[in-house]
């Protein structure tokens, strides 16, 4: 049996002023999931991703990569595998181009030259950068900023990446592109994880989703049941979708089944026949 | 200083930043500790301040930046660092400025760094040797010696490397990031 | 210790390094690093942050000491005789002098820097004649300085996601290697710059000359004799010893 894409055993990290940031966190990861991993403000994510990084020692636990302990592997090896969005797009770019911020990381990883302008060309298309290939990339704006970090993520074409608030900083438009780009990416086989904040992001983006609270997992299952079940995420300290509290006050239930919208439609209908049952 | 006038916001801002700066590149490179406790990339700062923002940016950041650092972790070295600093920031941003019109730029940086890096190397063998043991060495001889020499290859490759990282970080910035020369005067 | 004027600490630990340079005496250089070192338990601070600060000036002091017999071989008697390393007693005695001096300077700053926090010292600076922008610029260097160093850290972890490698290389290559680091970070600066500088203009700076402080700070009874014994005995001391009364 081959081995998950990434195993994480009983990981728990310490910071040096002794706050806890994760606590015995196991999961596994197969190759072409796309997840979503949320909670609130602290509750670890950041620092999930950059163990699944190798940019942190875990304080004991273990992570694995392909069966791998991560902590075997030197940074170019990581890098090839796992790649990570960082939230802050300036912490990143610093060459005189655009076509030079993108080679930057294919460079690192070995590819040869030709192989490196083809990706560069392909992802810079696909997130719509091309007027922008010769341009500095610290003089555009914000919003181009974060095309042109997830580009120069994607174009890294790792087997599993790691999007921390991918959307943040861009207008509708420039959202649309990243999530087509996304789509695309994992639609090829590769491992998608996003963090956000953004529950409709996750709803559209993943089918699975991993619930931190206070450095815990505390759920791991199917998108549709996790942001369903308003009483999960109030207790991680984040607020549901806005169709579901819609649904919870029309009294629809929506643990145990998809709110179809139909059910929308008849409530809707009892409202306006002066009924209005909780169910 | 040529005027008594206060410094626009924009001064002020960058000042405080360059400042940051400064003492930031002084803390965090640690690779070797030597008798100043650090092999700091101080230098970097202080000369990409010169060729960018010009001579009384560098002074001060210099003189101030490294001075808070040394102010905490080196008191006894302070007196230097302030003059030293200063100097050594000042006069490389005169020279960058004075010899901007003379053709390779790359040449004419470095040779702020030399001269620049040259204050800063004598200034503290000087120090050392001399004016740290003053009233004490005139019993027998330079004994401060000893603790100078130590410390001046140490001084030297600071200077050597931080001036090589600030002319790359220079062009590098001048490329990459263009809108730097709105904050000039 | 803490309520002390900012100014007059200021004052005084420049007051003392000054003294120190006239010191050569052992007996006056152990008395004062003595009550110095009870000055250092009355800060309050805990041995281990008083350990990792002085650490550095313990480190320099051996150097010296250490180094010292290769280059003052004067005196008798001579305790030790290696070919080129000659120690003799007075310079041996010499070298200690200079080592205790390198400690009192430290010891006297680290109370001055561990009782007074950061906002008043730039005021206690400013009060006592640093002019106002140069405060406000070392206000703002204090304040984003925690700040940089982070976003420093936060940038080598962006690039090493990326499969940059800071390590490798000799050291032309490893001074290379900065550049990723360098040129976000002098970038994030300068954009700080840019909004400073608009946030000062909204906030009215220049308007006018004067200004005033909520919390200003007053010299109460304890600091003012604490002021006026150093700036006297100070200058004194020093007095006697330029004219030769007393070696200090």
């Amino acid at each position: 049996m081959t081995a998950p894409l990434v195993s994480v055993s009983g990981l728990t990290h310490t910071y040096e002023d002794g706050t806890l940031a994760l606590e015995g966190i196991s999961l596994e990861i197969s190759r072409g999931e796309r997840i979503g991993l949320i909670g609130e403000n602290g509750s670890g994510k950041t620092t999930l991703c950059k163990h699944l990084c190798g940019l942190l020692i875990p304080s004991s636990g273990e992570v694995l990569i392909e069966g791998r302990r991560i902590k075997d592997m030197s940074i170019p090896e990581i890098a090839r595998k796992v790649g990570l969005l960082f939230q802050n797009p300036d912490n990143q770019l610093f060459c005189s181009t655009v076509r030079e911020e993108v080679l930057f990381g294919l460079r690192n990883i070995g590819l040869n030259e030709r192989e490196a302008e083809a990706r560069c060309r392909r992802y810079v298309r696909m997130l719509g950068l091309q007027e922008y290939v010769d341009r500095s990339p610290l003089m555009l704006s914000l919003g181009v900023r974060r095309l042109v970090t997830i580009a120069s993520v994607l174009a890294m074409e790792q087997d599993i990446v790691l999007l921390d608030e991918p959307t943040a900083w861009l207008d509708r438009a420039q959202a649309a592109l990243a999530m087509e780009a996304i789509r695309d990416f994992s639609a090829s086989g590769r491992t998608v994880v996003i963090v956000s904040h953004n529950m409709k992001l996750i709803a559209e983006l993943t089918e699975r989703s991993i619930v931190l609270s206070h450095g815990r997992k505390i759920a791991d299952g199917r998108t549709r049941d996790i942001l369903g079940d308003n009483a999960l995420l109030e207790s991680a300290g984040l607020s549901p979708t806005p169709i579901s509290e819609f649904a919870s006050q029309l009294g629809i239930a929506g643990k145990e089944r998809v709110i179809t919208q139909g059910d929308f439609i008849g409530a809707l209908l009892s409202i306006r026949d002066g009924e209005f049952s909780r169910r | 200083m040529h005027d008594s006038e206060l410094m626009s916001p924009r001064e002020i801002a960058v000042l405080g930043v360059m400042i940051a700066l400064v003492a930031a590149m002084t803390l965090i490179i640690v690779p070797i500790p030597a008798t100043r406790g650090y092999f700091n990339l101080g230098e970097t700062m202080i000369f990409f301040a010169a060729f960018v923002f010009g001579r009384k940016i560098a002074g001060l950041s210099g003189a101030i930046g490294a001075g808070l650092i040394d102010a905490i972790v080196a008191p006894y070295f302070l007196p230097a660092t302030l003059i030293i600093k200063f100097s050594e920031g000042f006069v490389a941003g005169t020279i960058a400025d004075a010899l901007k019109k003379y053709g390779n730029l790359q040449a004419v940086r470095a040779f702020a760094v030399e001269i620049g890096g040259s204050i800063m190397i004598i200034g503290y063998f000087l120090y050392e040797a001399f004016i740290l043991p003053i009233g004490i060495t005139d019993g027998g001889g330079g004994g401060g010696l000893g603790a100078a020499l130590i410390e001046l290859p140490w001084n030297i490759s600071q200077v050597l490397i931080g001036g090589l990282i600030a002319i790359l970080l220079t062009t590098g910035i001048e490329k990459a990031y263009p809108r730097i020369a709105d904050l000039r005067s | 210790m803490h309520r002390v004027d900012p100014r007059v600490k200021i004052v005084g630990a420049v007051m003392l390094t000054i003294l120190c340079f006239f010191l050569s005496n052992l007996v006056f250089l152990s008395v004062l690093l003595l009550l110095l070192q009870i000055l250092v338990l009355l800060t309050g601070v805990g041995w281990e942050t008083y350990k990792r600060t002085i650490w550095l000036a313990v480190r320099l002091a051996l150097i010296f000491i250490l180094v010292w017999p290769f280059f003052d071989q004067a005196g008798e008697p001579l305790l030790l005789d290696l070919w080129a390393y000659k120690v003799t007693l007075p310079a041996f005695l010499r070298s200690v002098a200079v080592a205790l001096r390198i400690l009192l300077i430290a010891s006297g700053w680290f109370v001055l820097i561990f009782t007074t926090p950061q906002s008043q010292l730039v005021r206690g600076l400013v009060k006592l004649g640093l002019r106002y922008d140069m405060g406000l610029s070392i206000s703002i260097a204090l304040r984003y300085l925690p700040r940089f160093l982070d976003t420093i850290e936060q940038i080598k972890e962006a690039q090493r996601s990326r499969g940059f490698d800071m390590d490798r290389g000799g050291p032309i290559m490893k001074a290379k290697n900065y550049i990723p680091i360098l040129i976000p970070t002098v970038a994030i600066a300068m954009r700080t710059a840019e909004e400073l500088s608009q946030v000062l203009v909204c906030k009215g700076y220049g308007a006018s000359k004067a200004r005033t402080y909520l919390h200003d700070l007053h010299m109460g009874a304890i600091d003012c004799i604490i002021l006026v014994s150093i700036a006297t005995i100070v200058p004194f001391l020093i007095g006697l010893d330029v004219l030769g009364f007393v070696q200090l």
